[in-house]
């Protein structure tokens, strides 16, 4: 029985774990949602994207990495106006939550660590 | 600058809220009729309402000019199936990304996409935009339809548990 309750123990805390990593378009996603506060929607999260790092992410991906990011409560969203340009179809902002921000700069300083002290041996660059 | 020809008209739209029209000729050999909508941004007017106005203006100019032959009614008939595509994505599209998506999301989502394709067809005309929207919803559809399949699996795969303990 203590068995069980082990492997269930660790079931749940592995599973947490892999609900606070980031992917690297997640990281994209909420530095731009942080970078382009309170005006943060699909379009203008895009195109501080492919600004800043030269690749564009597609408005499907972009979508679906929020909507995750939304379900884990690291984003929450609001409805905006419609405008001419979109057809009359409406906006949805994004804005960063208090959790969101704690694992992004979780993320972030994982990252540091790893590079930290490098040498870049091993191939030209 | 004095213009040659100016004229107004106010279209009142079924969904509330007006469309002004202004056209214009800028001189007397000026062989181009200039076309301004005006539309209150609270009452944004659809698709429809946009062609319905734009075939009243082409009905009101036919009336006017056709009796002397100076104006050409085609040149209007493009700006509507124009105004028509350019606030209208293709169906088959719009109805993958609301099956995929939340209403109000595949709103934000179909909205992104019209965006880009009002700036692009600003900047290549119509015909690279229109490839260019098509590519845009191509690549769009397979994230959203990914993400589709993962929730189906992981709450099917809690149906099946929970039918497995229950022992249904």
């Amino acid at each position: 029985l203590s068995t069980a309750v082990l492997r269930i123990a660790n079931f749940f805390s592995k599973r947490e774990h892999m609900e606070q990593t980031l992917s690297t378009l997640e990281q994209h996603l909420l530095l731009a949602v942080i970078g382009l506060h309170p005006n943060a929607y699909g379009v203008s999260i895009q195109d501080h994207i492919k600004e800043r790092t030269g690749r564009e992410p597609s408005t499907g991906s972009i979508y679906a990495s929020l909507d995750r990011l939304e379900e884990k409560g690291f984003i929450k969203s609001r409805q905006g106006e419609p405008t001419a340009e979109r057809g009359g179809r409406r906006k949805i902002y994004f804005t960063i939550t208090a959790p969101g921000q704690h694992a992004l700069k979780a993320s972030l300083q994982a990252l540091d660590a790893l590079s930290q002290g490098l040498a870049w041996k091993g191939a030209a660059i | 600058m004095n213009k040659y020809y100016e004229s107004s008209f106010t279209i009142t739209m079924r969904e509330g809220g007006v469309i002004q029209q202004t056209v214009w000729q800028d001189h007397a050999e000026d062989k181009t009729f200039h076309i301004k909508l005006d539309f209150d941004e609270r009452h944004f007017p659809s698709r429809q309402s946009i062609a319905l106005a734009l075939l009243d203006l082409k009905s009101i100019m036919a009336s006017t000019y056709g009796s002397v032959g100076t104006f050409d009614c085609a040149e209007l008939d493009t700006l509507i199936a124009q105004f028509q595509d350019a606030t209208n994505p293709p169906g088959f599209a719009e109805f993958m990304l609301t099956t995929l998506l939340k209403p109000a999301r595949a709103e934000a989502v179909v909205g992104d996409l019209n965006a880009h394709f009002t700036r692009d067809y600003a900047k290549f005309g119509y015909n690279r935009a229109a490839r260019f929207y098509w590519a845009r919803t191509l690549r769009s559809l397979w994230p959203l339809l990914w993400r589709a399949i993962c929730k189906a699996v992981k709450w099917g795969a809690i149906i099946d548990w929970v039918r497995w303990k229950v022992g249904l």
